[in-house]
């Protein structure tokens, strides 16, 4: 277990250092500091990927089958209601923006996409789950 | 579909989460299944009824809507 905390660590400042290698290279003002905040603030990060990769396998309790768990098949039906939420936005502001002729900067764009698909899903799954509980 | 797990659960003393365990599954796919909201897969179908000492068709009935007419 000692060999598998050492290996969590070993990736946590593998990926700390080699965030703070890439902040020193393009940062363009005091790259020292920004290097060592970039390392510091992803050590955490990178220490919590090597317990799940290396650790967590050994510790966790069994999962539940997920085929067989009735969350599967909330998600499922969340995940697919997303797509049609989506195409529906989608089209809808498509649409509204061609007729007002409004230009938005394409990062803007995609994460209102990301930011409505996380919020279709998220509310069409409490939805399946409060009406399977409740009912 | 329709099925008696809730009676037989109860019947044995289980406790939801108990019965959970025993199948490997989440407390709330028993809910669900016990409220007829879920209709579980097949083979956690066979493993409720052989948790039950029961054959599968003792244990879920098919709805009017499922049978074949």
């Amino acid at each position: 277990m000692l060999a598998r905390w050492i290996i969590a660590v070993a990736v946590g400042l593998a990926i700390a250092a080699t965030t703070g290698v890439l902040a020193w290279t393009i940062s363009p003002f005091d790259p020292m500091v920004t290097a060592i905040a970039f390392a510091a603030t992803a050590l955490p990060f990178g220490v919590t990927l090597g317990w799940i990769v290396a650790l967590a396998p050994r510790t966790r309790p069994a999962a539940p089958r997920a085929a067989d768990s009735v969350e599967t098949s909330w998600l499922t039906t969340a995940l697919a209601g997303t797509a049609t939420d989506l195409v529906l936005v989608v089209g809808l502001a498509l649409a509204t923006l061609s007729i007002a002729r409004i230009e938005l900067p394409a990062q803007l764009v995609l994460l209102g996409i990301l930011l409505v698909a996380f919020a279709a899903t998220a509310s069409r799954y409490a939805l399946a789950r409060r009406r399977a509980v409740r009912g | 579909m329709k099925n008696s797990v809730l009676e037989r659960r109860q019947a044995a003393g289980w406790s939801q989460q108990r019965l959970a365990e025993l199948v490997g599954v989440t407390r709330l796919t028993v809910i669900s299944i016990e409220k007829g909201r879920f209709d579980p897969s097949l083979p956690l179908a066979f493993r409720l009824a052989a948790l039950f000492e029961v054959r599968i068709e003792d244990l879920f009935t098919p709805d009017r809507d499922d049978q074949i007419r």
